[in-house]
């Protein structure tokens, strides 16, 4: 069975929940404030991170249909400017989840109000987004079986059909990918250690935080094949590129927050709640870059697809991330669980990320493991 | 605070300068430096704003935080959230409301595989000959080659035809002509079709058009 076929039949059905939800979650949070009711803004903000996980899934699914479609030789800047509008409304929930989530209709009537502000352009965003979804397939036939389509690719089209990776390109973002595999194997039993309580435990808890920052400077300087030199405008522009610079800049600044664990006496060791509500919030975040990450090279090859399968992995297993540490926020008493489980979660991270390869991956019918 | 407020300042003042110079080096135009300059800054702001201020009290372990400093790591989380918005989104947005590229004025009619090169409205057409066999490469407007998947065609010469396969890169077919001689082109591209005549002069060399 090919699952990039099946996800990609599956957009049309999938970008519903997200509309639905999200629409709904606004709206339980207009009454929610008008209210004052706090079991109404709860219900809101359940409902909005359900629909924005949603729309991630969609936003995977919709990658897939945009390949099927563009080699079946649909015109591609219609899903292009799709696929545009749908990153800017994936983000802009993504951002609203993560300052909703420090808010309650209650207490902070004021700021509130602005989240309310910006959750209605969000919602007209999507509108705009599934407005234009609607389009591609009334106006262009996207995705209908046994019809001739009315507009077909331009040569520019073509040409980018045409594109492939190099085999260097390929290589450098495999080893790249499972030098990561190592580090989080590392940070997975960095953590296992300490849960263990085994010798010299204050000393191995040192190694941590340093680690996350080389890590993070290690990823600045050889995230991409053709990142470097920064004379170049690629850097500062590429999608691909920023997004690994984004995810570096997140490792140096939370390696940088573990070391003032250290260097503060009073609370050496202890994982505040904002703490786990930041990392929370970077999960949310590191999820999102993850699922809407758009293969610039090459965009319709097998790599492409094999990216996404492998980054809808990895991205679902950094959602549940998240959802361990906003557990542990909601329900403290289950701490030594949910510990548990996030070592859980590195562990599976880190196979995903030595398993790696540019093509589908094996769990999903690819022919390379 | 007078210490912090300055050293903010200068921070601001270097990220701007500092972007500014870096984003309109290569930028193709001022509205796209602004761009450029808005992904830097922000980037900048998100280091030097979460760095300084906004982990070191969080990581201390301060469970019961005051509603302002809640509110401070309520807007530092807005920043890295808009910061990543801005730089995901960037590049979409601007794909979003620019139009496309306009295509190159020139006529780009260099040969790339030592054959001849016509233009087909938005294509380009090389063709080649070498012995019985004339080989085909496409290209857009860009000279970016199409791969031959995505094409399809023969070669007429001498009220022959010639089907066009498939090969590393380019297309080919083999018919006997003997020069001087007029060839047609006849291409099928999704939707579309383009029929090229050519010449090949007494000297064997191809010509696009008819002579």
């Amino acid at each position: 069975m090919d699952f990039s076929k099946v996800m990609a039949a599956a957009h049309p059905a999938v970008i519903h929940f997200p509309i639905a939800l999200l629409f709904a979650a606004v709206a339980i949070d207009v009454y929610a404030w008008i209210r004052k009711d706090e079991r109404a803004g709860w219900a809101g903000q359940v409902l909005l991170v359900l629909g924005t996980v949603g729309a991630m899934f969609s936003f995977v699914t919709g990658s897939m249909a945009e390949i099927w479609n563009a080699r079946a030789y649909m015109p591609q800047a219609p899903m292009d400017q799709h696929e545009g509008l749908a990153t800017l409304t994936s983000w802009m929930f993504i951002a609203l989840v993560a300052f909703r989530s420090f808010l309650t209709p209650t207490k902070n009537r004021g700021t509130f109000q602005i989240y309310l502000l910006f959750a209605g352009l969000g919602l007209m965003a999507l509108t705009a987004t599934g407005y234009q979804g609607g389009e591609l397939v009334y106006k262009y036939a996207a995705g209908v079986q046994g019809v001739k389509a009315p507009f077909s690719a331009t040569a520019q089209d073509l040409a980018v059909l045409s594109q492939t990776n190099s085999p260097d390109e390929l290589k450098y973002s495999e080893i790249m990918h499972h030098i990561f595999g190592v580090m989080v194997l590392a940070l997975a039993l960095w953590l296992t250690y300490q849960e263990l309580d085994l010798p010299y435990v204050d000393r191995i808890r040192a190694l941590g935080p340093v680690a996350l920052m080389a890590g993070g400077v290690f990823l600045m300087i050889f995230s991409d094949f053709d990142s470097w030199p920064l004379s170049d405008i690629k850097p500062v522009t590429d999608r691909e590129v920023l997004a690994h610079k984004v995810i570096a800049t997140m490792m140096i600044l939370v390696g940088m927050g573990g070391s003032f664990i250290r260097k503060s006496a009073s609370a050496a060791g202890q994982v505040s709640r904002a703490q786990n509500h930041l990392i929370a919030v970077l999960a949310l975040a590191g999820g999102g870059i993850l699922f809407t990450h758009v293969h610039t090279t090459a965009p319709y090859g097998e790599a492409a697809m094999g990216v996404y399968f492998h980054h809808m992995t990895l991205g679902t297993l950094a959602l549940l991330c998240g959802a361990v540490k906003m557990l542990d926020l909601s329900n403290p008493e289950g701490a030594k669980l949910w510990n548990r489980c996030w070592i859980v979660l590195l562990f599976l991270i880190s196979a995903a990320l030595l398993m790696y390869n540019e093509g589908v991956p094996w769990y999903f019918g690819g022919g390379q493991a | 605070m007078v210490l912090r407020r300055r050293a903010g300042l200068t921070a601001a003042l270097a990220a701007l300068l500092g972007g500014a110079a870096r984003a309109h080096s290569g930028a193709e135009s001022w509205e796209q430096s602004i761009g450029d300059l808005v992904v830097f800054v922000t980037t900048l702001g998100l280091v030097v704003g979460l760095g300084w201020q906004g982990l070191a009290p969080l990581f201390r372990g301060q469970a019961g935080m005051s509603p302002g400093t809640r509110l401070l790591v309520a807007g530092l989380t807005l920043g890295l959230l808009g910061s990543l918005l801005v730089a995901v989104g960037k590049g979409t947005l601007w794909k979003v409301v620019s139009p496309p590229p306009p295509p190159p004025e020139s006529f780009s009619s260099r040969s790339e595989h030592g054959g001849a090169v016509a233009r087909a409205g938005s294509y380009y057409v090389e063709l080649a000959r070498s012995g019985d066999e004339f080989r085909v490469w496409l290209s857009d407007e860009l000279r970016r080659p199409i791969e031959p998947a995505h094409f399809a065609g023969s070669v007429q010469a001498g009220g022959r035809t010639a089907p066009l396969e498939a090969r590393a890169g380019h297309r080919a077919a083999r018919l006997g002509v003997r020069p001087p001689a007029r060839i047609s082109v006849d291409l099928q591209v999704p939707g579309d079709r383009i029929l090229l005549p050519w010449s090949m002069d007494a000297a064997g060399r191809l010509v696009p058009g008819e002579r």
